[in-house]
C-alpha cells in the first residue's frame, strides 16, 4: 500500500504497539494508521461502538465514514465481510500475530492477503 | 420509507402480522421462493427481508448467504424453530437481526422494532477520538 488509511480491531487503547483484538465487532477501538508512499504518516484511535446480534453494519458505516481503505482481520462474519466490500474497503487476513505494528508493515509491503469469500466464520470475529 | 421482502411457501404465516404492514412508509411484497426472491432483490432495494428457514428451493441460510452478495445492507430476519442457542450458531457471521417463530405475532413485530431502534441509536452515537496519535 503507497498511501491510505489501515484500520487495525485492537484491545484496550490501542496504537501501534497494542494488540489486536480476535473479535472485529467487539473491539474496543480501532487503531487506524494513516499511510503516505508506504510510510507511517499517523496513528489514530477511533472508539468502537456497542454490538448488538444483526449490527454487523455498525462497524462498516463507521470505518467507512472515517475513510478508511482496508482492514486487517483475524476473522470476519459474512455479512460485514460483503459489507466492507461493497463501501470500497479492502479486507486483509493474519490470523497468527496477536501484535499491531508487524501486521501494518506487512500489510504496506504488499505480503498480507485479501480474505476469500471461503474464509469467513460464524460470529463476525476469528481467532489469532 | 421502509421496503419489507416477505419470503415463505405460504403466505399465511404472515398474516397475524400483516396489521403492522398496513401502516404508513412501509412496503411489502411476498415472494413463494428462494429464486424469486433473489430476482426480487436484484432490482429493487429492500431495507429487511423476513424468510422462512424452509423454502422449496433452498434452504433459508443459503438464500442469506447470496443475496448479502447483492445487498449486505439489507437486515434478514428468519422464522424458524431451531433453539436459540443452536439459531445463535447457525446464523451469526450472517448478521441476521432476529429470530422470528414459524408464525409471527405483533410482539415479535414490537421486538424486531425496538432492536432496530437500537441499532439506529448506536449507529447515531459515533464517538470518534481520532487524533489522539500514539
Amino acid at each position: 500500500m503507497e498511501n491510505g488509511k489501515i484500520a487495525i480491531p485492537s484491545n484496550g487503547q490501542g496504537g501501534l504497539d497494542g494488540t489486536r483484538a480476535g473479535h472485529f465487532g467487539h473491539c474496543d477501538v480501532f487503531t487506524l494508521v494513516d499511510v503516505e508512499n508506504g510510510e507511517i504518516k499517523e496513528v489514530s484511535i477511533l472508539q468502537n461502538q456497542e454490538h448488538v446480534q444483526g449490527g454487523c453494519m455498525v462497524p462498516v458505516n463507521l470505518l467507512s465514514d472515517n475513510s478508511v481503505n482496508a482492514l486487517i482481520v483475524g476473522g470476519i462474519g459474512m455479512r460485514p465481510l460483503m459489507g466492507f466490500k461493497q463501501v470500497g474497503i479492502d479486507v486483509y487476513h493474519d490470523d497468527q500475530r496477536a501484535e499491531i505494528e508487524p501486521v501494518v508493515k506487512d500489510l504496506i509491503a504488499g505480503k498480507l492477503t485479501e480474505i476469500s469469500n471461503d474464509q469467513v466464520c460464524g460470529g463476525g470475529g476469528g481467532q489469532m | 420509507m421502509a421496503n419489507i421482502l416477505l419470503v415463505s411457501q405460504e403466505k399465511t404465516v404472515f398474516k397475524k402480522i400483516e396489521p403492522a404492514f398496513s401502516k404508513d412508509k412501509t412496503t411489502t411484497q411476498w415472494v413463494d421462493s428462494a429464486q424469486k426472491a433473489l430476482s426480487t432483490l436484484s432490482h429493487k432495494k429492500f431495507d429487511l427481508f423476513i424468510i422462512s428457514e424452509e423454502l422449496p428451493d433452498m434452504t433459508g441460510r443459503k438464500l442469506i448467504e447470496k443475496a448479502l452478495f447483492q445487498d449486505a445492507m439489507m437486515n434478514s430476519v428468519v422464522l424458524s424453530q431451531l433453539p436459540h442457542k443452536d439459531f445463535h450458531e447457525a446464523y451469526e457471521g450472517l448478521g441476521v437481526l432476529m429470530q422470528f417463530p414459524l408464525e409471527p405475532g405483533m410482539q415479535d413485530i414490537r421486538n424486531l422494532m425496538d432492536h432496530l431502534d437500537r441499532i439506529d441509536k448506536i449507529a447515531g452515537e459515533t464517538n470518534s477520538l481520532k487524533g489522539e496519535g500514539n
